[in-house]
């Protein structure tokens, strides 16, 4: 909402500055956009006298003048055709900004000959095209005089951000009101001249509807005889400043009261409408032909205008119809001034996409008395500025709804604002605002102006109040905890935090990728993805099933930056039509290039399914979940590749995925080298970060030798290295600590379908040392434990 | 046998020796089971005992200092031969190690971790809610209804064949409804989490993260309200004397609402939080409107309370400088390795 200063002081008799006025405004809630201040703009240029006009030595379309300005003398020179001795001009001097070329004027030589300054044309201040020569000032200015005042662009012009529910400051006279009640000056009075009404409506109205609430009454009134002229200097100086083009007297009116009261009218042209005009619903695909040239095909829950002959002359609280708009030759018009529901209004924008300062208001409701008064406005302004004669006023049948009164405790501003304002200036600031107040013990029986259809209980007295007494005024306690304490996460949100401080401490950084992703990708990885209606674009359609292809898009990004190696991670939802809310928790890693960098130390290895693995399983051991528990699961499908992955389980419970990811993912998202990922379901681990004792119990100190012993095995190809560790492990739960592979051989100097693998046991003997008889019956055990029932054979 | 040498050039002798065999040498003449000292002890024998006596005492000692001499050079010469190989053994220690790689917490992330230090200090708990929600807890419990203007302020992202689950949250506010609905007050929660909306452009993301705070009891005020706000803002901008407006606003789902702005300064431009004359829209708040709570079956003459709500961005940008909103969704290495945080870098109240 736009507006200049002088307007508002057309409702508002006030002393206050513009700061004041802008402060308060933000303060009661009227929060300032912009305040555009042309005067400060061009407050360096002024009225200045050409001395001396001659021609340039070096050029033959260049002058040198002597120009005299307020601050002395300088030399400019000048292309301008019309720049002449004796002339008075508008002078910017060096360092000004130029606004209708964007350029910070300097102090240069134009073929050497030194100019300070210029003497400007219309386009260069921004107020026109102009610029076949400079501007000339008329001899009554004299030297110094603002450029700013001659031109009466020196009103500041006011934006605020309006809130949708305040629709009645969707007009200068309600943000007067406003700043009335917050002490800055008087709202002034607003009285309508009685107009004698000379002759009986030649149109009248008529409403159609089933359901009276979609239009609870329109009124209007002919007028005969009219001039429709260019507007009066100040109305256009107004509608420009805030905007708007200016057209003619009579469109002019319609835009003024629709900001200067809040009040949408329409104008027709009597002499296009035939017979009287009504009010009801569209018939499907009835076509109207509107203001803006369009020609909108209406539903049937639309509010039109439709002349006897059934011709349509505007969309209901949307837009005028083109034919009977009003142009320079209109001699006779009839006025509307209408009421509509708002629900209404906003559908029918919507549906034809169509904006205006009429939908704007009507969609968050206006002034339902303004019925009335809008007519006296109206009638009032055409009179001045067009004359004519005056009809009577017709209606059709108004139906009104009143606001109920209700009852307000004016303790609530102490038990919701929390501070103290006594019962008088409670008062004082209602009934400035237009409430009326009937005093009541504590209480005050409120009824609400017609013009505040937001205000619907209590708390927006409440508001009402302390917004105007000041927010500012609210006072500040010191915040303690003095509360019992609480647990601050769940183990579930611990989880998703946790994981991430987690799998930075193991190498791994941290992104945050969109929840989109491209549905053509999404479809590889899921049957069971959830699509956007309305995406922001056709690659961000879908929400992503797997994190990875995100993160994968960070690879080829990243290369021109020499990053061929990384380890990212990203801890968010993946979704999936299929799980409780549609969504899970994961965190979700890729790693690839060189395990180690580039340094002269480096191992020269790359990254493989082994060292994410290692990060996977660190990174679990950090979350406490049990690692040596997990049971191996294949992974089908198209994300990992099915023979250099696995699934991880406790239970029934999916823990974790890892492995090198899927050769024809990775062609999809154009990655031309290997990567390795891992998943981890942060849902399915959270039972493992509930706080735990901080006690560890006894710490047992086993003095006796331990001993290792290596073995190495034939085993049949499918074997696989965790069975063995396992087996090995249950021999003696006690004894063996721990079994290490230490070799892996599966070349083809062994028989077919054979792999050695070999192994380091730890033995810990219990209760004292070993002899060597001991070890010898526990090395046989071992062998004869695996051979059997791995297959195996020992090797020598 | 009489052992006649100076014991001072003895030990003379000894210190004089370069190497163990040298020394051994030494060793073996003077108190090898032949050497000069056990012979002259062996030649004792012949003396009176008184004699014997003194000589004996003398001849220990100086076999004593002997000894000790000898273990000394021995030590002596230990050192020399460990210099003369460390001399042959140095190197190049300016080459560069190799340090293992430490990972990076996201910006979005560690201004979370900051704003639940704070107001779990309160005493606040973190709730959260799932990212497609219904249209009834995202608007309609919230007190906007299908046709309202408030709505055309979010612009929302709509789920395709979705049953009643049609919307991606515009805000953390569903949350809210979601808590009320399972809890009985007093209610005291912070809910970070993900929120989108359709817009796109250079200070709008599709995606983005919001805090959404709610307390609900018998007494809250707006003085709890303004207070734990300031409170908050001037802990985790680290500054005192926060300078703010705390200004009169509209949100559908509070009544009182209001907005609070910081004042800011560009030194070096760099942005300043706390003083100057430029105000930043921080966040939004207000008192529940007692619309909501009855929505959530929660007794609104009984209870009452506020809610607020922030942009996680927003706050990191302020915070640490970034200036590009796009740039936490873009995963640039380079961007990340700058932004990013050791998982160490905690702002606690010990500075640990």
């Amino acid at each position: 909402m736009k507006f200049t200063l002088d307007w508002l002081k057309d409702h508002l008799d006030t002393s206050e500055n513009l700061n004041a006025i802008t402060d308060t405004l933000t303060n009661i809630g009227l929060e300032i956009e912009s305040v555009e201040d042309k005067s400060e703009i061009f407050k360096n240029f002024t009225v200045a006298k050409v001395l001396k006009a001659e021609k340039h030595p070096d050029a033959d379309k260049l002058k040198v003048c002597q120009v005299e300005t307020i601050n002395g003398n300088f030399q400019v020179v000048c292309g301008a055709p019309n720049a002449r001795q004796g002339m008075l001009g508008i002078f910017a001097p060096e360092n000004s900004y130029i606004p209708g070329t964007d350029l910070h004027l300097k102090k240069t030589k134009i073929r050497g000959v030194e100019s300070c300054g210029m003497l400007v044309s219309e386009r260069e201040m921004g107020i026109s095209n102009e610029h076949d020569g400079i501007i000339e000032i008329k001899d009554n200015y004299k030297i110094g005089d603002l450029f700013s005042k001659i031109f009466k662009i020196d009103e500041p012009v006011i934006e605020i951000n309006l809130t949708p529910n305040r629709s009645d400051c969707l007009s200068v006279r309600g943000i007067a009101r406003d700043l009335a009640a917050a002490g800055i000056g008087k709202l002034k009075d607003i009285n309508y001249k009685k107009v004698k009404e000379s002759f009986k409506s030649p149109i009248t109205w008529k409403k159609e509807f089933q359901n009276n609430n979609l239009c609870p009454g329109v009124a209007g009134r002919y007028f005969k005889n009219v001039k429709n002229v260019e507007s009066p200097k100040w109305l256009q100086d107004r509608l420009t400043a805030i905007g708007l083009r200016p057209i003619s007297a009579l469109v002019d009116i319609t835009n003024y009261i629709t900001f200067d009261l809040g009040r949408p009218l329409h104008v027709y042209d009597a002499d296009k409408v035939t017979g009287n005009l009504t009010m009801r619903l569209a018939n499907k695909n009835e076509e109207c032909l509107t203001l803006n040239e369009v020609n909108y095909k209406c539903d049937s829950d639309m509010i039109v205008i439709s002349d006897d002959e059934n011709k349509l002359h505007g969309i209901g609280g949307v837009m005028g119809g083109l034919d009977s708009g009003c142009s320079m030759e209109t001699k006779n018009v009839f006025l509307e001034v209408a009421l509509f529901d708002p629900v209404s209004v906003t559908k029918t924008g919507r549906k034809l996409n169509l904006q205006s300062d009429a939908r704007y208001r009507f969609e968050r409701g206006i002034d339902t008395d303004s019925i009335y008064w809008g007519v006296d406005a109206a009638t009032q302004m055409i009179l001045e500025l067009c004359g004519g004669e005056v009809g009577e006023f017709v209606s059709s049948e108004i139906n009104i709804e009143k606001n109920k009164p209700f009852m307000f405790d004016t303790n609530k501003v102490k038990t919701f604002g929390g501070i103290e304002i006594n019962n008088e200036e409670q008062e004082k600031i209602l009934v400035s605002l237009g409430f009326s107040v009937n005093k009541k013990k504590s209480k005050f029986e409120i009824q609400s102006p017609t013009f505040r259809p937001d205000i619907v209980g209590e708390a927006d007295i409440v508001e009402e109040i302390i917004r105007i007494y000041g927010y500012n005024k609210i006072p500040l306690k010191k915040v303690t905890n003095q509360e019992e304490k609480k647990q601050i996460l769940n183990t579930k949100t611990k989880t998703f935090y946790k994981s991430k401080k987690i799998m930075a401490l193991n190498g791994y950084s941290e992104v945050v990728t969109w929840s989109f992703m491209d549905e053509n990708n999404a479809k590889i990885l899921s049957d069971e993805i959830i699509s956007l209606k309305n995406p922001i674009s056709t690659d961000l359609n879908t929400m992503r099933p797997s994190t990875l292809p995100n993160l994968l898009e960070a690879i080829n990004q990243n290369k021109s930056r020499m990053y061929l190696r990384a380890k990212i991670f990203e801890v968010g939802p993946n979704f999936s039509k299929s799980l409780p809310d549609q969504q899970e928790n994961v965190a979700t890693a890729i790693a690839y290039g060189s395990s180690d960098g580039q340094n002269w130390l480096s191992n020269k290895k790359n990254i493989d399914v082994f060292s994410i693995k290692a990060d996977l399983f660190s990174i679990l051991a950090d979350l406490n979940v049990p690692i040596d528990n997990l049971l191996y699961e294949k992974i089908e499908g198209k994300i990992y590749h099915p023979g250099k992955s696995s699934s991880l389980r406790l239970g029934k419970n999916k823990i974790a995925n890892f492995g090198e990811l899927h050769p024809v993912l990775l062609k999809t998202m154009d990655v031309n080298f290997k990567i390795y990922g891992f998943e981890i379901y942060l849902e399915n681990i959270s039972q493992f970060q509930e706080n735990k004792s901080s006690s560890k119990g006894g710490f047992t100190n086993n003095p006796y030798q331990m001993v290792e012993r290596d073995f190495a095995f034939l085993f049949p190809k499918e074997v696989k290295a965790g069975e063995i560790i396992k087996k090995v492990k249950k021999i003696d739960k006690n004894i063996i600590q721990n079994v290490t592979i230490f070799d892996v051989y599966d070349g083809d100097k062994l028989p077919e379908n054979k792999k050695s693998i070999a192994f380091r046991t730890l033995l810990q003997p219990q209760d004292k040392t070993f002899n060597d008889q001991e070890i010898e019956e526990l090395s046989n055990k071992i062998i004869y434990e695996i051979s059997k029932s791995l297959n195996a054979s020992i090797r020598n | 046998m009489v052992f006649a040498e100076n014991k001072i050039d003895v030990l003379k002798k000894i210190k004089a020796s370069k190497s163990f065999e040298d020394l051994e040498k030494l060793r073996l003449y003077y108190l090898g089971k032949k050497g000069l000292i056990p012979e002259a002890l062996k030649g004792l024998g012949s003396l009176s005992i008184k004699e014997k006596k003194s000589k004996g005492q003398e001849l220990n000692i100086i076999k004593k200092e002997i000894e000790e001499g000898i273990k000394n050079q021995r030590t002596e010469i230990e050192n020399i031969e460990i210099s003369n190989r460390i001399n042959l053994e140095s190197i190049d220690v300016t080459l560069p190690p190799n340090i293992s790689e430490k990972g990076k917490i996201h910006p979005i992330s560690q201004t979370i971790f900051n704003i639940i230090e704070i107001f779990g200090n309160l005493n606040y708990a973190v709730e959260t809610g799932p990212d497609i929600e219904t249209d009834f807890n995202n608007f309609t419990a919230l007190n906007i209804p299908e046709h309202h203007p408030a709505r055309e302020m979010q612009d929302t992202f709509y789920v395709q064949d979705n049953g009643d689950k049609n919307v991606l949250r515009t805000h953390t506010s569903p949350v809210q409804v979601r808590t009320m609905h399972n809890t009985k007050p007093p209610i005291k929660i912070i809910v970070p989490g993900r929120t989108y909306r359709s817009d796109s452009d250079a200070t709008h993301a599709p995606m983005f993260h919001q805090v959404e705070g709610l307390v609900v009891d018998t007494s809250s005020t707006m003085v709890d309200l303004k207070s734990t706000l300031v409170s908050f803002l001037e802990e985790f901008f680290e500054v005192k004397n926060l300078q703010y407006r705390f200004r009169p606003s509209y949100f559908p789902f509070t009544e009182p609402s209001a907005e609070m702005d910081v004042a800011y300064t560009k030194v070096n431009n760099k942005i300043k939080i706390g003083e100057g004359d430029k105000w930043l829209e921080i966040l939004g708040c207000g008192m529940v409107n007692p619309i909501v709570l009855d929505n959530c079956n929660i007794d609104s003459k009984q209870y009452q309370g506020f809610a607020f709500g922030m942009g996680i961005e927003r706050l990191s940008m302020l915070k640490y400088g970034i200036t590009d909103l796009r740039s936490f969704f873009d995963p640039n290495y380079r961007w990340l390795d700058h932004y990013g945080f050791s998982i160490l870098d905690n702002q606690t109240r010990s500075g640990l």
